[in-house]
């Protein structure tokens, strides 16, 4: 990420010149907080092309309605939300949201201990991305968003029963994936220096 | 639903998760937006210019609108002959600029029309421009007047007259245009006769006279003539100057006499001089 020099002390500052339109106010803000937007579009979309496609399309919505901001909240909380409802609208286009996944009964919790340590970012990352796209999007509005299952409800058109059973579909299949790996790492031998 | 330790977890690791995007992403987004900010502008400029144009067109039309109403024309005033005697200021004279004589009836301070006193069964009336008659009336002197010398009060004092005294032969050309008002002021020595103001006035001749008399009796114009006239505006022109154009078509008996108006006022004047030398 280049260094930039602000050009602007306050994010207050920075809003005004979005609102003017200025277009080095815009490149700041973009230059700021894509690569984190990008993680959120990825855990929604999980693909790569089809992330910054949501992306782009999210920052110029952000820079049309920039007027709308009343800064109510933090200005990153706002485009947040609107990456989210972007990514929505994506999944809502191709109808993914339905999706079920068979899962194991009677799988054994994994040690969340030695995911917590072991596990980085881009590996939860990768975890989340094999889930379903309804079974993803319902994780992450609740588990990582915070919405609750009534303003999921709102958000993807589904019933607060559906997003429950989804979530709870999600949860155990992450923890088959993490108790996969946690089992994979651990089974596995590691060799040290032969003893001369 | 309460929230899992699975929940924690993720949240912890996600929710500020950063991931690399390409160095031509804001290129990208800059390219989408343009279009639309693109638009933006220019239907501002749409705006602006359709209000130009439009005040463009309203401009145009109330200037078409003026130039169509008609011109104002100096109109023909008709001038009569027969007029009441005006009374001017003293000092006031009128003579005869081609011969220097007060014309008759004429009394120092008092100004007579002459043309009006001379003949009031043809009265006559002939159209000229008002502003014609204007420009020869405020006229100023091209000298001081009191340095002029009038050899009209050379010859008065030389010769007191009781009568209008004309030259013979003298082909003059009168006007019914109010003769030029001289002020004559100086009682100094008379100068010599390159130093004299010479003033000009159009008196038409006495064939002249019976020709206009004739023609302006029956104001129509000859049909013949009018036919060779110009057509249009010019030959509106032309017939305003009604005396001018039948004198000038009718065959004169004098065929060294110019047909055009200076050229007749440049003979009067060179036999006015003529015979100011032989008065001399």
């Amino acid at each position: 990420m280049p260094l930039s020099i602000p050009y602007y002390l306050s994010e207050s500052q920075l809003v005004v010149a979005l609102q003017r339109g200025e277009a080095r106010a815009q490149k700041i803000v973009y230059e700021r907080y894509a690569n984190r937007m990008m993680a959120i579009c990825l855990r929604y979309v999980a693909n790569q092309a089809d992330a910054e496609d949501v992306l782009i399309e999210a920052f110029m919505h952000a820079f049309e309605r920039v007027n709308q901001f009343r800064n109510e909240g933090s200005f990153e909380g706002w485009v947040r939300r609107i990456m989210i409802t972007e990514s929505l609208m994506f999944l809502r286009k191709n109808k993914s949201l339905r999706q079920e996944v068979p899962l194991d009964n009677g799988m054994e919790e994994p040690d969340y201990q030695w995911a917590d340590e072991n596990l980085q970012a881009d590996d939860l990352l990768r975890l989340v991305a094999q889930l379903p796209d309804g079974y993803r999007t319902i994780f992450n509005l609740y588990a990582i968003e915070g919405y609750s299952h009534a303003e999921i409800a709102t958000l993807t058109g589904i019933s607060e029963g559906t997003s429950k059973s989804q979530l709870s579909r999600a949860r155990a299949l992450l923890q088959q994936k993490i108790r996969t790996l946690e089992t994979g790492v651990k089974s596995t031998p590691i060799y040290g220096k032969a003893a001369n | 639903m309460e929230k899992q330790p699975i929940d924690d977890l993720f949240a912890r690791k996600l929710r500020d998760a950063e991931v690399p995007v390409g160095s031509d992403g804001f290129s990208q987004l800059q390219m989408r937006m343009k279009p639309k900010t693109h638009l933006v502008r220019r239907s501002a400029t749409i705006w602006w210019q359709l209000a130009s144009a439009a005040c463009l067109v309203v401009a145009f039309g109330l200037l078409y609108r003026a130039s169509k109403t008609e011109p104002v024309i100096s109109q023909p005033v008709a001038i009569t002959k027969k007029g009441p005697a005006k009374e001017l200021p003293l000092n006031l004279e009128l003579t005869n600029p081609l011969t220097n004589v007060p014309e008759r009836g004429l009394q120092r301070g008092r100004l007579i029309d002459s043309r009006a006193a001379q003949d009031e069964q043809t009265a006559q009336v002939v159209t000229y421009p008002v502003q014609k008659r204007a420009t020869l009336i405020n006229q100023p002197p091209a000298k001081p007047l009191t340095q002029a010398i009038e050899p009209a009060e050379q010859v008065a004092r030389a010769k007191p007259h009781k009568e209008i005294q004309q030259l013979p032969n003298t082909p003059t050309i009168t006007s019914t245009i109010a003769p030029i008002i001289r002020v004559a002021q100086s009682t100094e020595r008379p100068k010599q006769l390159s130093e004299r103001t010479v003033i000009l006035t159009i008196e038409e001749s006495e064939t002249a006279d019976t020709q206009i008399a004739s023609v302006n009796t029956s104001p129509t114009p000859d049909p013949q003539l009018h036919q060779n006239s110009l057509s249009g505006l010019f030959g509106k022109i032309k017939q305003l100057k009604n005396g001018e154009v039948l004198a000038k078509a009718a065959p004169t008996a004098n065929q060294n006499v110019p047909r055009n108006r200076f050229g007749r006022i440049f003979t009067e004047v060179k036999e006015s001089l003529k015979n100011e030398t032989t008065l001399e």
